[in-house]
């Protein structure tokens, strides 16, 4: 047995327990301030690397040149505006429709592995389902006979609705869980008592009782939401109209561009994308604030106590249902695709299976890559956020900064951090691990904040009180205790790491390749059999992290029912 | 006066997984009388106020009978039954003012203006005239439990559950409020019944006393 004691006077040192600050200053602080001042001064002219001393407006003046650009702007506004607003509303419905039932409590507990499924998997099943050769068409055309897929631009189409689509298939989920998260802090039956004893219909209680508090507990959510529905690039890439392309993708044109000069007018179109989200949140809270005082107004002037609500619940019913087909089914055809070997048009099924895909696949180093980078990050992102909540858990931590890597679109904070590690000579493995822990440790905080600060300080007095050191007791004593949160932000932080695009795009400068890098590269080729080993691995392996990290708790509280959810 | 009885339980049992946990239980209330039953925790006080508002879970099973004004409600929906509950908890919904909570339990089709009247009027029989635009949050406990009864007395219930209500208040408090709310239930003519397990709430109602974990 180790004796904890030992180490115990090197860690009370003023300069060791300080160690998450330094950390957070050097890896966190200065990216940040990297990233977001070389995001700016481009914009207005100033970027000596490349010979540009003076400021100037030209970037803009090219900016608003380019053609297509309020094409773009409006294609960006359509698709994520109605992708997080229906959504939201959407996953709202349900929770109003199925709260008491069964099946929530069934598919809270399916939720879980369904987030973790990278939004690029579900993208390419979708592709695979409702392309002029796809699923969908491959049975229309064995009823009418036709021997060659339809002459239709439907994927993409132009006006994004499969972007759409893409989106809400993984963002309903989302919001599901979030929403039934902000459930839980309510006291929802006796509220639903309270109300029904005045004569409220049930639903009609749910939408004036417990959906405004709901709603307020779930604003940071949508905006993240917002912010990443306008400005996603590798989802875009599948199935987003390519002319005119979403306005991120045609921001990531410029920035690649051989052309270097259109890096300023890149920045300058980053920038314009901030003031687009910017303008977008700002409207929303607007026609919140419109929408809850008429409300206020309705119920002071006698609101009906709302019969007849069928209609919404056919309706809940039906979106519920069709959600979980296409999700299902995208999924799927993926699995299918992975191990066809010829499956021509129009044959409903392929003709030829078998492994040959998944041996030639030549994805060992993706797989590796993404598998190591994740682990290792997502373990690091643990150290630091545990070691800062118990270094500083008497005092109020403003967890508000370490959200920004999440609140700025990550186009234009990784061109300015790229710059940074350029000057360190980090453009390797270990900058793109350095990317995504800014990506990964957001998450691994929230989830881990409120379960850390609402622990019983009470079980470590005790502790202490029984003669064991600060160390044995956060090892022996809390962590056990938090195990439950701990390895499910792991899975969570494990999850978002495998997803990342742009964060290993652009610090590995295309040498380090992962899943997800490896999937949207392989998007223009169309080798659906490739494309779907690659979404399958993509898909797969957060799913297995996910499904041992809800398991293992439960073997801890086997026999332990203090410890049982 | 004749007053007839306005609330009735007859043979009432609840049983989880087979053991009973209440009853069999009968008993009659006037308007304006409480019948106060008493518990340790655990004795099914809350699962028999459940079964008379109509929000038993699923997992119990129930017999026997509850009338309301001779009609007989077992079966009725929560939201047709008119019986309001006060818990220990107030429920003050956050996102209204104190003025919309009480608001939203006057009964439909009755206008603006005179809504607002009825309000006004709560808030002056709380003795908090000029509260209605406050947030719930800033109200003191006592104030808070005030608001919560007159909130329910505004759905003009045909009678009244108390679930614990004066448990998280301090003793002082406790009593003042008691008074308030006996003298309100007999002003609105309704019967009440009263779950507790401290007997100077049951003194204070000077009504029947149930004991439920005698039986």
């Amino acid at each position: 047995m180790i004796s904890f004691r030992s180490f115990s006077p090197f860690l009370e040192h003023k300069l060791v327990r300080a160690y998450p600050a330094w950390c957070l200053a050097i890896l966190f602080l200065l990216p940040i301030a990297f990233g977001l001042t070389w995001a700016i001064l481009p914009a207005f002219g100033y970027f000596p690397p490349l010979g540009f001393t003076s400021f100037s407006l030209d970037p803009w003046h090219d900016l608003f040149a380019r053609p297509g650009l309020s094409k773009a702007i409006s294609l960006t506004l359509f698709t994520g505006v109605t992708a997080s607003l229906l959504s939201c509303s959407l996953a709202i419905f349900i929770t109003a429709t199925f709260y008491t039932s069964g099946i929530y409590k069934a598919l809270q507990n399916t939720l879980a592995p369904i987030l973790a499924i990278p939004h690029l998997s579900i993208a390419a099943g979708i592709a695979f389902l409702l392309a002029p050769s796809g699923f969908i068409f491959r049975i229309i055309a064995s009823i009418v006979g036709w021997d060659t897929p339809p002459n239709l631009i439907i994927m993409p189409d132009s006006y994004g609705l499969v972007l759409i689509l893409t989106l809400c298939l993984k963002e309903i989920p989302f919001f599901l869980f979030i929403i039934n998260g902000a459930l839980t802090q309510l006291n929802v039956a006796n509220s639903m008592v309270v109300a029904r004893s005045m004569g409220y219909h049930p639903y009609t209680a749910w939408f004036r009782v417990i959906f405004p508090q709901v709603y307020a507990r779930i604003k940071l959510p949508i905006a993240i939401v917002l912010i990443f529905s306008l400005s996603v690039v590798d989802i875009a890439v599948f199935v987003a109209p390519n002319a005119p392309p979403p306005f991120v993708i045609m921001l990531l044109d410029l920035f690649n561009d051989p052309n270097l000069e259109r890096r300023l007018v890149a920045a300058a179109g980053g920038l314009l994308l901030i003031a687009i989200i910017f303008a977008v949140i700002a409207s929303w809270w607007l026609v919140e604030k419109i929408i809850s005082s008429l409300w206020n107004y309705y119920i002071i002037s006698g609101g009906g106590r709302g019969y007849g609500m069928h209609i919404t619940k056919a309706f809940s019913y039906l979106i519920l249902f069709s959600v979980s087909v296409m999700a299902f089914a995208s999924l799927l055809m993926m699995i299918i695709w992975s191990f066809s070997l010829t499956w021509r048009f129009p044959s409903i099924l392929p003709t030829k299976l078998g492994v040959d895909n998944w041996a030639d696949c030549g994805l060992c180093s993706s797989l590796t890559n993404s598998f190591f980078i994740a682990t290792l990050v997502t373990l690091f992102s643990l150290f630091i956020v545990i070691s800062l909540l118990e270094f500083n858990k008497h005092k109020k931590i403003q967890t508000f900064w370490f959200y920004i890597p999440l609140l700025v679109p990550q186009i234009i904070f990784l061109f300015g951090f790229d710059l940074l590690l350029i000057h360190l000579e980090m453009k390797n493995f270990w900058g793109v691990a350095w990317a995504h822990w800014l990506y990964v440790m957001p998450y691994i905080l929230l989830i881990l904040y409120l379960p850390y600060i609402r622990f019983d300080s009470r079980y470590e007095q005790i502790s202490y009180a029984l003669g064991n050191s600060k160390l044995k007791t956060l090892l022996r004593v809390k962590l056990p205790m938090l195990f439950r949160p701990i390895i499910y932000a792991f899975a969570v932080g494990f999850a978002v790491s495998i997803s990342e695009y742009l964060p290993t795009l652009i610090p590995g400068g295309g040498r380090i390749s992962s899943l997800t890098t490896e999937m949207v590269a392989l998007a223009s080729s169309g080798d659906r059999r490739i494309i779907s080993v690659t979404s399958v691995f993509q898909a797969l392996l957060p799913c297995v992290v996910f499904i041992i990290a809800l398991a293992l708790p439960n073997i801890q509280a086997r026999n332990r029912k203090g410890l049982a959810v | 006066m004749r007053q007839k009885y306005s609330l009735e339980l007859r043979d009432v049992s609840i049983a989880l997984d087979g053991n009973t946990i209440v009853g069999p239980l009968s008993f009659k209330i006037k308007d304006g009388d409480v019948v106060t039953i008493m518990g340790a925790s655990g004795s099914g006080k809350s699962s028999l106020l459940n079964f008379i508002c109509g929000n038993l879970p699923n997992e119990f099973s129930q017999e026997g009978r509850v009338l309301l004004n001779d009609n007989d409600i077992t079966e009725t929906l929560p939201e047709k039954r008119q019986v309001g509950i006060l818990f220990q908890d107030d429920l003050l919904f956050p996102h209204m003012s104190v003025g919309t909570n009480l608001a939203f339990s006057i009964p439909q089709g009755i206008g603006r203006k005179e809504r607002q009247t009825l309000v006004e009027k709560a808030l002056a029989d709380a003795g908090m005239s000029g509260f209605g635009s406050k947030d719930p949050a800033t109200l003191s406990g006592g104030q808070r439990s005030r608001i919560s009864l007159m909130r329910a007395l505004l759905a003009k219930p045909q009678a009244i559950l108390l679930d614990e209500p004066f448990n998280k208040l301090d003793s002082s408090l406790r009593q003042k409020l008691r008074q308030f709310v006996f003298s309100h239930t007999i002003k609105a003519k309704i019967p009440c019944v009263l779950v507790t397990h401290d007997i100077e709430d049951a003194k204070a109602a000077k009504g029947k006393i149930i004991n439920l974990g005698i039986q």
